[in-house]
């Protein structure tokens, strides 16, 4: 089941606009290594459960993982042959925003390599291009 | 290990002189304490880049000054990758001090032989020692742990002359029975629930 937020304020969002890097959510908090985006852009619900099912498939119960984004917001679609106007669309589907140096997921309980080679098949399935990071000692 | 840090003296501050600064492969800083005057300099970026690499807390200056200090804060930008700014304090290698050291978990655990997760709680944690021994990470043997244990920190190994500032009971690592099946508190299907709107308005 994608991730979707359980009240809200209003149905429907503004698209907005993505502006500036991550000030916050830009370093590795819970795990010893994460994958950091480096684009900004909206990341589906789908796409994120889609990594998440690709990570813990590989790590098999040896790792935890962490999801560090959510999407919060919704995003509106009028459906196929429709005449323009007539108000905004129905919500479509759910995005979390991200901004380039945004943690996306992180990894613990296991070695650099097997975190590579999960964050590696996790990327695929990315929209925005992403680099592997480590937790920044003291 | 103390590493050396030449250090030039910055006349000009703000932000369009840091910028240049930056561009021309330079790092700026500061540095402060003992009741002296403040001063401004700036170091070259592969020594800075070596202090980081080597998780070093004190560095002895040359150059523009000829003392001791520690590493207080360190600014990077919004990727991680390049040190933007040095906070460093003037510091006497025989006074106490309390920095954050990070924690090294040393052996396998019985229950991840049994098909635990070893996680670890706290990363880092603060003590006191002299500015000349502070110790570049604390070990913690977790070999015994089993399934559902946990190791606090008043269990790690601290050196003679080190003093554990955390709170001695905070958990540092523990061991956690992997998950079957996944239990995430996500919404079930349609749509959320509005704020302030009943039931009927919404449908």
């Amino acid at each position: 089941m994608a991730l979707m937020p359980r009240r809200v304020k209003h149905r429907k969002s503004q698209r907005g606009r993505i502006k500036g890097s991550a000030t916050r959510g830009n370093t590795v908090v819970f795990g010893e290594f994460g994958i950091q985006s480096l684009e900004a852009g909206w990341i589906k619900a789908t796409t994120i459960e889609a990594g998440r099912i690709a990570a813990q498939q590989y790590v098999r119960g040896e790792g935890k993982l962490y999801i560090r984004i959510f999407p919060h917001k919704s995003v509106t679609s009028t459906p196929l042959e429709t005449r323009m106007g007539k108000g905004k669309g129905e919500p479509d589907f759910w995005a979390a925003t991200v901004k380039p140096g945004t943690i996306l997921y992180e990894l613990s309980g296991v070695t650099e390599q097997q975190a590579k080679v999960c964050f590696a098949r996790l990327a695929s399935k990315m929209p925005v291009k992403v680099r592997f990071v480590r937790r920044r000692t003291a | 290990m103390t590493d050396v840090l030449h250090v030039e003296l910055r006349e000009q501050i703000g932000t369009a002189a840091t910028r240049r600064l930056r561009k021309a492969g330079k790092v700026p800083g500061v540095l402060y304490g003992h009741g002296e005057q403040n001063l401004h300099f700036s170091a070259t970026s592969s020594e800075v880049a070596a202090l980081v690499r080597h998780h070093g807390k004190t560095v002895q200056l040359s150059g523009a000054a000829n003392e001791h200090a520690l590493v207080n804060e360190m600014q990077w930008d919004p990727l991680g990758i390049d040190v933007l700014h040095l906070d460093l304090i003037r510091v006497n290698l025989k006074e106490m001090v309390e920095v954050t050291v990070p924690v090294r978990l040393h052996g396998e655990p019985q229950g991840v032989r049994e098909g635990g997760i070893l996680l670890e709680n706290l990363h880092e944690v603060d003590v006191r020692c002299s500015a000349g021994a502070i110790p570049e990470d604390l070990g913690l043997a977790v070999g015994g742990l089993k399934l559902g244990e946990s190791l606090t920190a008043a269990e790690l190994e601290l050196p003679e002359g080190v003093e554990l500032v955390t709170d001695p009971e905070t958990v540092i690592a523990h061991i956690e029975a992997p998950r079957a099946a996944r239990e995430e508190g996500a919404a079930e299907g349609g749509e959320p629930e509005v704020i302030g709107r009943s039931e009927e308005e919404q449908e």
